[in-house]
Order: structure tokens, then C-alpha cells, then sequence
């Protein structure tokens, strides 16, 4: 007789295996070598002389290792560790794989002739399984129809496995760094799209938030209201169930001429049926855009860059995280004199570690990293001398890690 | 790459079972590369799977289970019975799983940390509290305990299938799992 703790144990377990899906576990190598000879007998010296040599090897690797650990900016105490890699997908050319630690490229991404990244990244909670958005050149189109999607997952080593073409697509195309999400599963993609652009007569401003299923391929959209602004909405943001969506929007009456323009942060609940998004969604944050939801959905981490969004003068840009429940808001870092000041941010799956974009002092197009251990508050500055120094263009660069 | 789950399929997950060697449906190709590719195509997502519940979390289930099949490709030539591979992995497996445990108890002490178990509130990988609750009891058990549920309510082996992948008797088997049962609904204070 199975007794209900069999049962339950049974559903656990069903749950946790299928954090792991199906197609999601990398290939063996096509060449798996030479199958080794059995062994043979030593002659006696080597009996004695291997251990010590293997002992000696074993020391030699144990200082090395612990060498490369203090070199690696990992966590304080205990607690997750910093994600090894971080991929960054610019408008055109290549993804790019870096090692966190040091700054080196790991491996690039290339497309097949004709399809081409448009600049945004997301990672899923493993935070070795990457969604990227791609466009097929289209002739005869302004701009594409649709928006497709890639996964792809790293190795211990950072080498991505062969990207598989997700089957579901978003509509029409995704225009800033930050509007692609997924969720910890990788099987609901969140966006914000211009919608209605596949034809020169219906270029319009019609921008909508959604979610789409990969796996089943079912979506919901939220239409945003209609503006002259195109751009207005962006920086999309999933919890980690795929539940819960944010994304930044500029207000109606803000017009072009209102410099600088102020975004505000609005939620939805992605079971909300398909329909206008200021009716289903609700405004939770103003002045700010949103760069990240905790995993549980119930904080969101908030940028204010005042001249965001524009080309304005030097500014200020502050990063915040806001509880969802309570509202209150908890001050992460501050960045004076920046050049361009503006939000660009992406969590870790574990929700410790907030990657932070800024631009070098003195330059518009060079820029670097500062890692915020929520945790601790600790800010940190990738490879602070001579490493590699990130690439910080005015349009979209999109970054996970 | 994300396909329709035959698991997640109304009533629960197929039992895994043993595929292309374990009932000779296939036959066996003479070339051990395409054994052994033919074995993990059949047989790689499940052995994942299982080391997911006894390692916590996908990147090092997915190491161990690639270690077990180069395992097998290095051994199959000395592997007198080929119907055996699949046992070989299993055992290759859970023998694996424990060296990344151990390896993880002196990396603690080094303070290197690895990825969150996915029942962890950290993983946020499974959303439900109740069956957090419950992997989380079954981390906390004896390791033998761990591997000999893992393999009974996952792989649904049988008391012999489970001691020729462990080394142990089938006797050690049924009253591992009893006291497992026992200790589980302890903790969760459930009835047994």
C-alpha cells in the first residue's frame, strides 16, 4: 500500500527532475577517443615512485587552485557564488562570452548568414542557459515581422553548446537591450515589442508587453497606450515562476519635448488576461526604470538616470531596490558625473549579484563593470587594472549573466 | 530546443525505463562510440535527472553523468555482459554523485560554494513550498538513505536493481528505505 509520504515524496521528486528538460542536457562529444587498454601490471619502482610524483602533482594543484580561488572575486562568506560567465549581445556581430573573473572572451556566438542578434540576452535560473533574440533579414521589410529566439547553454568552460531555435517567436521587434526577459525555467519569454511593424505603412508607436510559452507556444500581450513616442516602453523584467512582469513605460503625457522624460515602473500578473496594459497593470515605482525582479517576484531593483533615454549631460545614476509588498526602498549605489548616465543592469539567478553597466569617465563608447552583492552591500569593479574594459555604445548591448 | 514533456503529461511522470539494451528492443551496434551515444540519447535525461535529486543542482548532475558514460566507453570492451551498461551507469552514477559530494565537504571547508540546491529558496527553481519542504528533508537524511530513494520513487527499481547499483544487500536496501520512510514522516510529521 503506498502510504500519502510516498505519494508526496514521489511528487517532490517529480518536480525537482523536471528542473531539467528534455533536450536541455548537452550532447557527448561526437569523438569520445580511443577506449583506453586495460591496465597492466607496473614494474615495481613505479609502484613506489608514482605515488610520490601524484603526491607531489596533488600538492602542486592544490596551490595553484587556491592561487586562482583568491583571485576570483567570489562571495565574502559563504552564500552563492558570482556567475562564472556573462554574455553580452550587441546590436549587430556576435554574442560574447566573458569569463567574470577575468575579463577574458570565452567563446563567441555566431548566427548563420542572414540572421542577425538584435541585442538582447536573457539567462535562465541555471544561469548557464541563455535566450537570445535574433531577426531573419527580411527583403522588402523596413523591419521584421517577428522576433526569434535562440537558447543556447554554456559548458564549465564557457563554450556554448550548438544554439537550438526555440519554435515560438515574439511579435514584431524588440528595439532596447532590456526587452527580453525569461523565466528561472526558460520556458516563458517576457518582451516588450513594437508590434505592428512588418510594413513601411504601419510603422506606428503600437508597443505592447507580453509573455509567451515556449514550450507550448501560448502568449498573452498588454497594449500600451498609443503615443508618438516610439521607445516608450522597455526594460522588462520576470520573477522567477514567469508570474509576475514589470516593465518601465513612459507616461502618456510625456512628450518628446520634455526633457529629461521620467518613466515609471509598472507590474502585471501574466495570468491577466490580454487587453490594454494600464488596465491590468499598476503602477509601482515612478521616476525609475525597472532593470530586475527579485526571483520571488516580490522586490524589484530600480534604476533613476535622469537623462536616460537621451543624450543629455553629465548625470547622476542611482540604483534602488524596492520591496513590492511594503514599497519601501533600499539604496544600492550611486554614480556621479557620469558621461551618459544610463540604466543598465542585470540580476544573477540567485538574486545575490546585480551586474551593473557604467560608462568610463571621459568616454561615451567605453564603459565597465560594478558587481553589487545584495547581500552585503559590497560594490565591486570588475578587473579594476588592465583587464578587459566592456564596451558601453549608445544603443542596445544587451548583458546576463 | 523546449519540446512537449511526455512527463508532464496529466498523471505524472513515465517511468523511466531501461531502453535500447535493457529489453534488447534495439539491437545493440557493434562500434562502442555508437553504444555509447545510442545509451545516452536512451538514457541520459533520466541518469540527470537522478543526480539532480542527489547532488541538488543541473550543472554538476550534467558533469557526472558525462563522466559516467566516458566511464563506460573507456570500460565497455572489459564489460562482459552488455545488458549490464545500463546497471554500470546507474551504479557509475550514484559512485560519481558521491565523489562530487565529497569534494563539496572539502570545498566547504575552503569556502568555495557551488550552486543552490534547486529546492533551495535561493534556486527559486521549484515554486512549490510543500515539495521544497519535503526535498529539503530528504537533503538532510544519511547519504545511503538519499540514494536508495532517489532510486526506488524516481527510477522505481526494484529492492535488487537498487543493491546491485549500490553494492549492498537487499536487505540493507529494505531497511534503509524503512528507516528512511520512518525518518521522513518524522520530520514532516507525517503518518507512515
Amino acid at each position: 500500500m503506498v502510504s500519502a509520504l510516498e505519494d508526496r515524496l514521489r511528487d517532490a521528486y517529480r518536480a525537482a527532475t523536471q528542473t531539467v528538460q528534455p533536450g536541455a542536457v548537452p550532447d557527448l562529444p561526437a569523438q569520445l577517443g580511443t577506449p583506453q587498454r586495460p591496465p597492466r601490471a607496473r614494474p615495481r619502482w613505479t609502484r613506489v615512485l608514482i605515488p610520490v610524483a601524484a603526491a607531489a602533482a596533488v600538492t602542486a594543484l592544490g596551490v595553484t587552485a587556491s592561487l586562482l580561488a583568491t583571485g576570483h572575486s567570489g562571495p565574502a562568506a559563504g552564500g552563492p557564488a558570482m556567475p562564472r560567465f556573462y554574455v553580452e549581445s550587441p546590436e549587430k556581430g556576435p554574442l560574447t562570452v566573458y569569463n567574470t573573473a577575468t575579463g577574458a572572451v570565452a567563446s563567441t556566438i555566431r548566427l548563420p548568414y542572414g540572421l542577425t542578434f538584435t541585442g538582447q540576452v536573457a539567462a535562465t535560473g541555471d544561469g548557464r542557459t541563455f535566450v537570445a533574440a535574433f531577426v531573419t533579414a527580411d527583403i522588402g521589410q523596413v523591419t521584421p515581422c517577428v522576433t526569434h529566439l535562440y537558447e543556447f547553454r554554456l559548458s564549465q568552460s564557457g563554450r556554448p553548446a550548438p544554439p537550438s531555435r526555440i519554435v515560438a517567436t515574439v511579435p514584431g521587434v524588440l528595439l532596447g537591450a532590456d526587452d527580453l526577459a525569461v523565466s528561472a525555467d526558460g520556458l516563458t519569454i517576457g518582451y516588450a515589442s513594437l508590434h505592428d511593424s512588418c510594413y513601411p505603412n504601419r510603422l506606428t508607436s503600437a508597443e505592447v508587453v507580453g509573455v509567451v510559452n515556449v514550450a507550448t507556444g501560448q502568449s498573452r500581450s498588454w497594449a500600451l497606450p498609443a503615443t508618438d513616442v516610439i521607445g516608450s516602453v522597455g526594460s522588462v523584467a520576470l520573477s522567477a515562476d514567469g508570474g509576475q512582469l514589470a516593465f518601465s513605460q513612459l507616461p502618456v503625457s510625456a512628450q518628446p519635448a520634455r526633457t529629461p522624460p521620467v518613466s515609471q515602473v509598472r507590474t502585471l500578473a501574466t495570468s491577466a488576461p490580454d487587453g490594454p496594459a494600464d488596465r491590468y497593470s499598476q503602477v509601482v515605482a515612478r521616476s525609475a526604470e525597472v532593470v530586475a525582479l527579485s526571483p520571488d517576484g516580490q522586490s524589484a531593483y530600480l534604476c533613476d538616470a535622469p537623462s536616460s533615454n537621451s543624450v543629455g549631460p553629465a548625470g547622476t545614476a542611482t540604483y534602488t531596490v524596492q520591496s513590492l509588498i511594503t514599497g519601501k526602498r533600499r539604496f544600492i549605489g550611486r554614480w556621479q558625473d557620469q558621461p551618459r548616465p544610463r540604466c543598465q543592469a542585470t540580476l544573477d539567478p540567485s538574486g545575490r549579484y546585480l551586474l551593473i553597466s557604467l560608462p568610463d569617465q571621459g568616454s561615451l563608447r567605453r564603459g565597465h563593470f560594478v558587481v553589487a552583492d545584495l547581500r552585503t552591500g559590497q560594490l565591486t569593479t570588475l578587473w579594476p587594472s588592465g583587464g578587459k574594459s566592456g564596451v558601453f555604445p549608445p544603443l542596445a548591448v544587451g548583458v546576463a549573466w | 530546443m523546449h519540446t512537449t514533456n511526455p512527463a508532464d503529461r496529466p498523471g505524472g511522470e513515465p517511468r523511466p525505463r531501461p531502453g535500447p539494451l535493457g529489453h534488447g528492443l534495439v539491437p545493440a551496434p557493434d562500434r562502442p562510440d555508437d553504444l555509447v551515444h545510442q545509451l545516452y540519447r536512451a538514457h541520459a535525461l533520466t541518469l540527470v535527472r537522478l543526480a539532480v535529486l542527489l547532488l541538488g543542482d543541473r550543472p554538476s548532475a550534467e558533469d557526472v553523468v558525462q563522466d559516467a558514460f566516458m566511464g563506460l566507453h573507456r570500460t565497455l570492451s572489459g564489460l562482459r555482459d552488455r545488458d549490464k551498461a545500463l546497471a554500470y551507469l546507474r551504479a557509475a552514477v550514484v559512485n560519481g554523485s558521491r565523489s562530487v559530494l565529497r569534494a563539496r565537504s572539502r570545498n566547504a571547508q575552503r569556502r568555495i560554494s557551488h550552486d543552490p540546491p534547486v529546492w533551495s529558496a535561493e534556486s527559486a527553481a521549484i515554486a512549490s513550498e510543500d515539495r521544497r519542504e519535503m526535498l529539503a528533508a530528504v537533503a538532510r537524511l544519511p547519504r545511503r538513505s538519499r540514494e536508495v530513494l532517489a532510486l526506488r520513487y524516481y527510477l522505481d527499481l526494484t529492492e535488487g536493481e537498487i543493491a546491485e547499483a549500490l553494492g549492498v544487500s537487499r536487505g540493507t536496501v529494505s531497511s534503509t528505505a524503512s528507516r528512511a520512510l520512518a525518518a521522513l514522516a518524522r520530520e514532516l510529521g507525517e503518518k507512515w
